[in-house]
């Protein structure tokens, strides 16, 4: 019930905007403690497992559904793990996998949604010298794709995307 | 290429230093700071901290696997020279974010005593580690609450406001 509300505040504050800052503050946090009981060799309590397995989808985005995109990956780059020692190793780095892109998990639908946001730009890039309404329209676009958008999905992915490199490596 | 980021970040923030209020540069590298005083150099630093200390974060879970103990320790340290830097520069415009950060790195930073507990530097039965991790649940819980009360008065506010703005601009 707490992650519903949680996700449903998530929604409203992106719309509203006001709040983003202290939504950015707690998935920052939670992401450490996230990481913490995934990468570290410590042996956390069941029930405290339980309930950090719960604010990934919150911290990590996990409510954006991304299982059709890594299962794609898995299916067209993936190998599967040759002896049970292989997928124990796996298991143990608390990745889903060793493909790079795979263990991006819900950053990979951003990065989807960013290339559609730019396939869209430069589509709307032809049509830019119709009218100065359009032209004006465009650049406000073009300002806040470029470079606000990167800028902000890659530091709210950089702890993620540091451990899907490491987990690949 | 990652590694790189917080460089890139450093040289561009040097590079448009003097321009950071212009509505244009704002527009196209806001994301970089705003929120933070664009005047002192140490609070347009922030961005660079942040991602420095993610890179600590991951090395030393690397370099140190094999002695969680130790790893746990220095993260802490890590988490209280980031609490001295927020104390120090106070690199948010407004007071309440702030406010908001230092509690969340203190009630991050508490939460590592239980990983020192379950790194098993202490050595426990089964029953205590059961009653840590409900004490842990308790813990996280309160720091998901606090902000997630915080963000739902912002919102609430600022639906209001919004409002409010609306019905004058109707009378």
């Amino acid at each position: 019930m707490v992650t519903g509300w949680a996700t449903v505040q998530i929604i409203i504050s992106f719309f509203l905007a006001a709040a983003l800052k202290h939504l950015w503050s707690l998935t920052d946090t939670l992401q450490f403690i996230i990481f913490t009981t995934t990468y570290w060799s410590i042996q956390v309590p069941a029930v405290a497992e339980a309930v950090i397995n719960m604010l990934k989808y919150v911290a990590l985005g996990e409510f954006i559904p991304y299982e059709i995109l890594t299962d794609w990956i898995k299916e067209k780059f993936g190998q599967e793990p040759q002896n049970q020692e292989q997928l124990d190793e796996i298991e143990n780095a608390g990745v889903s996998s060793d493909i790079f892109l795979q263990n991006l998990d819900s950053l990979l639908v951003v990065g989807l949604v960013m290339l559609i946001v730019l396939i869209f730009l430069a589509l709307f890039s032809i049509c830019k010298n119709s009218s100065d309404k359009v032209y004006k329209q465009y650049m406000i676009a073009r300002n806040k794709v470029f470079w606000n958008m990167f800028i902000r999905s890659s530091l709210q992915s950089y702890l993620k995307m540091l451990f899907a490199v490491v987990s690949s490596l | 290429m990652l590694l790189a980021l917080p460089l890139v970040y450093a040289i561009v923030l040097k590079k448009k230093r003097d321009y950071l209020l212009v509505t244009s540069v704002r527009d196209r590298i806001g994301s970089l700071y705003l929120g933070k005083k664009e005047t002192e150099t140490s609070a347009i630093a922030f961005v660079i901290i942040y991602l420095l200390r993610r890179i600590l974060f991951v090395v030393l879970a690397i370099v140190l696997a094999t002695q969680p103990h130790i790893l746990v320790h220095m993260v802490m340290l890590s988490n209280l020279f980031y609490m001295m830097y927020l104390g120090f520069s106070m690199p948010f415009l407004l007071e309440m974010h702030w406010r908001v950060e230092l509690a969340n790195e203190f009630l991050l930073l508490t939460q590592y005593y239980y990983f020192v507990l379950y790194a098993g530097l202490v050595p426990t039965d089964r029953t205590t580690r059961d009653k840590i991790g409900i004490a842990h649940v308790i813990h996280i819980g309160v720091l998901f609450l606090l902000n997630l009360v915080v963000i739902s008065v912002v919102n609430v506010t600022s639906v209001y406001r919004a409002l409010y703005l609306k019905k004058l601009a109707y009378a």
